[in-house]
């Protein structure tokens, strides 16, 4: 959805916290366009802080704050002027939980982010939520049945049908927080291939516990643990020869 | 923290390890036999082969399983994958023997059984390059790998000068063509051997490093 060269996200010395709680610690690091990043670490380790500091979701928890630049297409998503609501157009996000809205059928569902974004055309929204539902790979099961509620679908389909929506918009970057736990292999499968046809237009940061998860879809791999980011490689130097001792016992199940 | 994947590794590791020492066992029984060209024992060294085989199977089975049910990453993984290449070199090189052993067979026929000392020198070498790449292997240790590449020059020396040799008395006709074709043959045979102990010397300092330092990428290490 942007065809400029350079990295699309860039993350300096970004600091996250919840109260005293030093939650993220001092990242650095930069996102090239069209890439899928995977972030692995144990529980609690600052991987779910760190991408919810990529959209402003994290200053949306009371007592919690972050320090540092983080640049998307080159803006500080931190500078004075800038406003949360432009910036999570920009960096769109994907729950562990599907979260459709309630009472909304599966088109309003999709149209909803339109609509605030001021598109309300019906032509060009019913273009792009057919759009949105075919690049989620739901369009075929659901084109039938645009006006049932978005929660009537199966857990798989609630995924994709989040998905479109944040798609929708037509964000560069998506951020996925655990997108397919609470999945089932064949829906898990249908999520992963969708990242790797997305990768052609936006550019995705996803968060996940499944080390083959990660291995199979991304192209880096960033481990964290205890708010730092320990090691940021390519995902098949990062699994097969990790450069640091931590990296390796935590892939090899030595710790976590 | 206790894995279950190391049971299966130290599985994995054991059973390649009962390979490599019938692998030794074939290779000393062939060395003792020609020292004394003793024919009945010679014949033996083809019994190891059946026994060879049926582990070749078995570890590649094991690696398979352990693949699909483990899952490996990094180091894990780089054992198992080695585990995999060891295990064709393990059996290639009982073949080598057998090779060897099937040779030497028929080059005792001939009148003329006595080897020159070279070959004695050559299979030293030899067999301390297989029994050191895989004391690298249960040690996981580069260094001893590193060694076991160094002798591979020394046993390349020893296979021109044998081949010089087995040349010369061809020539002078102090063996015949068909003697000398087998002794040719059994160098070669015992040149390939060490190859393979370098193979597995390499695999060992990909394991523990995660460098790849074959076909000529030795440099690095």
């Amino acid at each position: 959805m942007t065809s400029s060269t350079g990295p699309i996200l860039t993350v300096e010395n970004l600091n996250a916290y919840f109260g005293d709680f030093h939650a993220v610690k001092g990242v650095n690091l930069e996102v090239q366009r069209n890439e899928v990043v995977s972030l692995i670490g144990p529980s609690g380790c600052g991987k779910s802080t760190f991408i919810r500091c990529l959209n402003r979701l994290h200053e949306e928890v009371p007592s919690a704050n972050c320090e540092g630049r983080v640049l998307i297409e080159g803006q500080n998503i931190y500078a004075e002027n800038a406003d949360p609501v432009v910036v999570r157009r920009k960096v769109g996000m994907v729950f562990q939980k599907p979260n459709p809205f309630p009472g909304l059928s599966i088109f309003e569902n999709v149209a909803l982010g339109l609509k605030l974004a001021g598109i309300t055309k019906k032509s060009v929204v019913t273009e792009i939520v057919e759009w949105s539902l075919r690049k989620s790979a739901l369009w075929d099961e659901v084109k039938d049945s645009l006006s049932s509620p978005g929660l009537s679908l199966s857990g798989g389909q609630q995924q994709r049908l989040c998905l479109a929506r944040t798609l929708a918009v037509k964000p560069p970057v998506i951020l996925m927080d655990e997108p397919t736990s609470a999945l089932d292999p064949i829906s898990t499968a249908k999520i992963e291939e969708l990242v790797m046809e997305l990768k052609q237009e936006v550019t995705v940061v996803i968060v996940t516990h499944n080390m083959q998860q990660a291995s199979r879809i991304s192209d880096k791999t960033a481990f964290f643990l205890m708010g730092e980011l320990m090691e940021f490689d390519e995902t098949s130097a990062l699994f097969t020869n990790p450069k640091n001792l931590k990296t390796e016992q935590y892939i090899t199940g030595r710790f976590g | 923290m206790i894995r279950h994947v190391d049971s299966d590794l130290n599985s994995l590791k054991d059973l390649l390890l009962t390979m490599g020492g019938q692998v030794e066992k074939s290779l000393s029984r062939l060395d003792d036999s020609l020292a004394d060209s003793d024919m009945k024992s010679l014949q033996e060294v083809h019994e190891f082969e059946a026994d060879i085989n049926r582990l070749h199977l078995e570890v590649d089975e094991s690696c398979l399983v352990l693949l699909a049910k483990q899952a490996p990453f990094a180091s894990d993984l780089r054992l198992v994958q080695s585990v995999v290449k060891i295990n064709t070199d393990l059996e290639r090189m009982g073949d080598l023997i057998v090779n060897v052993a099937s040779s030497a067979e028929r080059y005792l026929r001939f009148t003329v059984r006595v080897l020159p000392p070279q070959w004695g020198q050559m299979m030293e070498e030899v067999r301390w390059m297989v029994s050191n790449s895989l004391n690298a292997f249960v040690k996981l240790d580069p260094a001893l790998s590193k060694q076991v590449l160094k002798h591979d020059d020394i046993v390349d020396c020893h296979n021109t000068d044998l081949t010089g040799v087995f040349k010369e008395r061809m020539k002078s006709q102090s063996i015949e063509i068909d003697a000398g074709v087998e002794a040719l043959a059994m160098v070669k045979c015992l040149e390939r051997l060490a190859d393979h102990s370098t193979n597995i010397a390499e695999e060992v300092i990909f394991i523990v490093t995660g460098d790849d330092i074959r076909h000529g990428r030795r440099q690095s290490v």
